[in-house]
């Protein structure tokens, strides 16, 4: 969990891109973050996509006095992160005018593996975007899943069977799906709703780094009891699809048990590499409706 | 009046920056305000900047001189002036300046012929406007050229030279000079008549500065092909430009300078 901190070992040194859209006022808004880390840098600005393909929605930039002259400045400070300079608060700030400015905003610490990217995200929603901090703490969260590639061969093989096609099948499986739970939404890999729905969640222990596993255990164990706990039993046992760690990976093995310990108490556990088939077939007959899910 | 009112209202606020006895002010949205007290000629290196740009095609923001009184105690106690550049809505960010070359290589060459004619050692990249998404582009703070803090004898200390000693961030990105011979050729064009009748409208100078200054101009003026030629195997200015481009034939020729 990445924390606010003033300084420590692990720690990312990030930057605040203001706007001050009537001089009079002085009013400066936050319309942008840019991260400083021991990986490297990067920027998340007002306007621009999560994926950091580097474009801005127009249709965001209604704040803004002169949209265009925004774009000139995200492309400024975009050029700054990209630059190889020595200090890039001096880049930043000796660029600083009075519509636009860049700030020192501190540090992050206990960053762990996440890239800059990834706390540039996490900074733009506390800092600049319409989210609290809990959506920003949750968020952060989900995107620290561990379900890694493993989902996307479970997807894989749910499209080979047609199973995401709501033509072919009367109970098709939907992917990150919300269901409500008593306290909040949590969104699952997968769900499917034959009556009433199923959510299936992935673990991939074989390629997930021990933190990420620890967290999105924790946060699917949460999920689980707070959806039971709104339908009163209207759900079906939640599944955990899980791959197991490799054999021989030190330490892996304890967290492996820890975690089925956890997942088990609210959730039917299923092993991929051993009951692949078997758990499609149940997922089909679910879909049409047919053998132990017939109506 | 609104400029007058919100230059006040920012001046008793003490809010703006100040650096080098050169004064900032942000006026509204009509315009970015500069003042230079250490300057007496700033206003008129502006000014003239403004015309002689115009004059020559290139994009120099427009501008004019802006006075604001200054209160003290609610009482006004003195008039202040200021360069209003009108062009400027938002304060712009520094330009990327290798963009405008690649994408405008010709309009980059006509700033260059133009900071060399009017001796601007103070281009950089935030006295020069680029709009990445429309390609607009426009030159701002010229208060350091013409005749700088010293008058018509800068021009005269400066005869030798393009003024470009301490770089030129748009010489300094020029990857050809393809479109050198087509600016100089523009310059050739503007005659000691029209520079007489804009340096004419410059209240604040002499009649003796007046008249060195336009000579001072035409004279640059018709030096500068031979200042380029002298200065176009220079690294230090013209860093970008490939060896293979520069004719040695060329740049070896002896230069004349007579008038």
């Amino acid at each position: 969990m990445i924390q606010l901190t003033s300084q420590s070992n692990s720690a990312a040194r990030f930057f605040i891109c203001q706007y001050v859209r009537d001089p009079f006022r002085q009013e400066p808004r936050n319309v942008g973050v840019i991260v400083e880390s021991p990986d490297g840098k990067a920027g998340r600005f007002w306007g621009d996509d999560e994926g950091g393909s580097g474009s801005i929605d127009g249709r965001t930039l209604t704040v803004f006095a002169d949209p265009d002259n925004y774009r000139n400045w995200v492309h400024f400070w975009r050029r700054a992160i990209d630059r190889d300079r020595p200090s890039l608060e001096e880049t930043l700030t000796r660029a600083n005018r009075q519509s636009f400015s860049v700030v020192n905003g501190g540090y992050v610490g206990d960053i762990q593996n996440d890239s800059p990217d990834q706390i540039a995200n996490f900074l733009f929603k506390l800092l600049v975007g319409d989210h609290s901090f809990d959506d920003a703490i949750e968020s952060s969260i989900e995107e620290k899943k561990s379900s890694g590639p493993l989902a996307g061969e479970v997807s894989q093989e749910f499209r080979k069977l047609g199973l995401f096609d709501s033509r072919q099948f009367k109970y098709p499986i939907f992917r990150d799906r919300d269901l409500f739970g008593k306290t909040k939404p949590h969104r699952f890999n997968f769900v499917q709703q034959n009556g009433t729905a199923c959510p299936m969640e992935v673990f991939d222990f074989s390629r997930s780094k021990p933190k990420a596993i620890e967290h999105h255990v924790g946060w699917a164990r949460f999920a689980f009891d707070d959806l039971a706990a709104a339908e009163d039993g209207k759900v079906t046992k939640p599944i955990s699809l899980i791959s197991p760690p490799k054999e021989g990976a030190s330490g892996s093995n304890e967290l492996f048990k820890q975690s089925l310990d956890v997942l088990s108490g609210a959730s039917r556990i299923v092993d991929w590499t051993k009951q692949k088939d078997e758990f499609l077939r149940e997922r089909v007959e679910y879909a049409t409706g047919t053998g132990l899910f017939a109506g | 009046m609104v400029v007058s009112r919100y230059a006040l209202y920012r001046n008793s606020q003490g809010q703006s920056t100040q650096k080098n006895s050169v004064e900032y002010l942000d006026i509204a949205i009509l315009t970015h305000a500069k003042r230079n007290e250490g300057n007496k000629f700033f206003i008129a290196n502006e000014l003239l900047a403004c015309r002689l740009g115009e004059a020559l095609g290139v994009p120099v923001a427009l501008g004019t001189p802006v006075v604001a009184p200054v209160f003290f105690e609610n009482r006004k106690v003195a008039e202040r002036e200021y360069w209003g550049s009108l062009s400027v809505r938002e304060s712009p960010p520094p330009a990327d300046c290798q963009l405008f070359v690649q994408n405008s290589p010709d309009i980059a060459t006509g700033v260059v012929v133009f900071d060399a004619w009017i001796c601007n050692i103070d281009r950089h990249e935030l006295n020069l406007h680029y709009d990445i998404m429309s390609g607009e582009v426009f030159l701002f703070d010229h208060g350091e050229a013409i005749c700088n803090c010293v008058g018509p004898e800068f021009l005269e200390t400066k005869r030798d030279t393009l003024g470009f000693e301490n770089g030129h961030v748009i010489a300094f990105e020029l990857t050809s000079f393809d479109f050198l011979e087509k600016w100089l050729a523009r310059l050739g064009a503007i005659d000691i008549q029209f520079i007489r009748t804009t340096v004419d409208i410059l209240d604040m100078l002499s009649s003796t500065e007046k008249r060195k200054l336009v000579l001072e101009l035409d004279r640059r003026k018709r030096c500068l092909e031979g200042l380029f030629h002298k200065s176009l195997a220079d690294k230090a200015i013209f860093a970008s430009i490939e060896p293979s481009l520069l004719n040695s034939e060329d740049t070896n020729d002896p230069i004349d300078f007579t008038i």
